[in-house]
């Protein structure tokens, strides 16, 4: 269970899908316009944000672009804190908080991240993960050009993190340029940390619309769950009559999923690019 | 001190007090010593081969492809991704044997492209998860890349068959969150396969041209 979930919700947190359950086909009733802001989303991505990512990575050394994450993340905190809260995680949301004050402080704005050396792991929260929390289901399957895939119940729930968000309210002469700056570093992160993801997608997927749409739905499922899973609720796996088995078990074999690298990458990037985590 | 900044300070001071709690580590269920050392002894020995200078490129490769196939029950495996599809199989020993190998060649393909990733990587069984004692364990290890950095937390969901162990599936946890990837494979397929109508030999087709494109990137790079 997740914590001090106020008793109201209880009931609705028993009809949060399990991850067992996430193995169902994802609901996208528009399937065919999603296909097509997927393909648009391919174009401008293959004609600008991955040449600029890649520009970035090419001019940038490694730890100045872990500081930007860093300092990106550390912004979030107060969205995340308040998501901690909504959902009744009093441990997780100490973690936050010790995290922003740690990092805020000796993490120098939070460009370093000396929290997580100290114990306290960095996690995410958004609103749709507290609107799952609460018993709403995902709704249909959106794909979003420039932001990528969600779903109308987390699409909702990013625009309620901007209520939680101290830059929305924040007053100033130069705030909008410092808003749009912020989202355009971020974007620009994001991106630049899943070139190698994108290029396996494109390269070794049969479907590279639904393999991001499963990698999304798989991986909100478990930032739902936070990443604790149930080995019960895991799926069988049927057992093969040995006659059939020994007629196909010949040869060399691979495994799909130890070379995990491509799937290491690409669920990295799907965690931190479609699942609002940068 | 107003009551207002009062009570905005002891809210500060239980969320800090809260911080500290969320360091403690938490308990854990029974462990299989057994499951435990198949993973480190086998994972050991892939990593191993991908490391071995002494051996040429196409040594190394065989050599590891023999291994994961003692390793992985690719079998299981590929009846597994077809989902409620795999049904057809039952049928048709000949679709099951292409099925089978079909699959297996775009998994060997998959990790041919990427063998050098791992090349000089290092893994630490820290713990396992028995779901069905003795015979189906979830073993939770540690992948320390090459030149160091952050380990990246793997689990090997490994079944008993007859008197060995074999690999079903593999997680990944990443930034705290979990994927299967025979599940996300799964997903993968049932979404093609759900697009023509359940028919096994149309994903087959994908995967064949996804396959000869992979390989021929990996030649032109050998």
């Amino acid at each position: 269970m997740r914590g001090l979930i106020p008793s109201v919700s209880l009931l609705a947190l028993a009809a949060v899908p399990s991850l067992a359950h996430a193995q169902e086909a994802v609901a996208d009733p528009w399937e065919g316009v999603n296909r097509d802001m997927f393909a648009v989303h391919e174009a401008v991505d293959g004609a600008v944000l991955e040449p600029v990512a890649r520009g970035y990575r090419a001019v940038t050394p490694r730890p100045l672009r872990q500081g930007v994450l860093n300092f990106l993340r550390n912004l979030r905190s107060p969205v995340i804190l308040a998501n901690d809260l909504l959902q009744g995680e009093v441990k997780r949301a100490g973690a936050t908080t010790g995290r922003f004050l740690i990092n805020s402080t000796i993490g120098l704005a939070g460009v370093l991240d000396p929290a997580t050396g100290m114990g306290l792991e960095r996690h995410d929260e958004d609103f749709g993960q507290t609107l799952a929390v609460w018993g709403v289901a995902p709704g249909p399957y959106i794909f979003v050009p420039l932001l990528g895939p969600t779903s109308v119940r987390d699409a909702a729930g990013s625009a309620i993190d901007l209520v939680f968000d101290p830059f929305t309210w924040a007053q100033g002469d130069d705030i909008d340029a410092w808003r749009v700056s912020r989202t355009v570093v971020t974007g620009l992160a994001a991106r630049e940390q899943v070139i190698e993801t994108v290029d396996d997608i494109r390269a070794n997927s049969v479907d590279p619309y639904a393999s991001i749409r499963t990698s999304y739905s798989l991986l909100r499922e478990s930032a739902i769950q936070n990443g604790r899973t149930d080995v019960q609720d895991l799926p069988d796996f049927d057992d093969i009559p040995a006659s059939e088995e020994s007629s196909t078990n010949g040869g060399g074999a691979g495994v799909a999923f130890v070379p995990a690298d491509q799937h290491m990458r690409l669920t990295h990037g799907m965690s931190d690019v479609f699942v609002g985590d940068y | 001190m107003s009551s207002r900044s009062l009570t905005r300070a002891t809210f500060l001071a239980a969320l800090v007090s809260a911080s500290a709690l969320a360091i403690a580590t938490d308990a854990h269920a029974a462990r299989d010593a057994n499951a435990e050392h198949y993973v480190q002894e086998n994972a050991s020995a892939a990593l191993r081969t991908l490391a071995d200078r002494n051996m040429n490129a196409t040594q190394r490769r065989q050599t590891f492809d023999q291994l994961m196939a003692r390793f992985a029950d690719m079998p299981r495996i590929a009846n597994f991704v077809l989902g409620r599809y795999g049904a057809q199989l039952r049928s048709d020993a000949a679709l099951r044997a292409e099925w089978t190998r079909t699959f297996q060649e775009y998994s060997i393909a998959v990790y041919e492209d990427r063998l050098n990733t791992y090349s000089g990587s290092a893994i630490r069984v820290t713990d396992s998860i028995e779901r069905i004692p003795g015979r189906d364990v979830i073993v939770v290890s540690e992948i320390q890349p090459r030149g160091g950095g952050r380990p990246l937390p793997v689990q090997w969901r490994i079944l008993r068959a007859g008197e060995s162990w074999k690999v079903v599936d593999v997680s990944l946890i990443l930034e705290g969150n979990e994927i299967w990837l025979a599940q996300q494979q799964q997903n993968e397929f049932l979404a093609v396969l759900g697009r023509n109508n359940g028919d096994i030999r149309v994903l087959m087709g994908n995967l064949r041209e996804v396959t000869a494109s992979m390989r021929q990137r990996i030649l032109a790079r050998s």
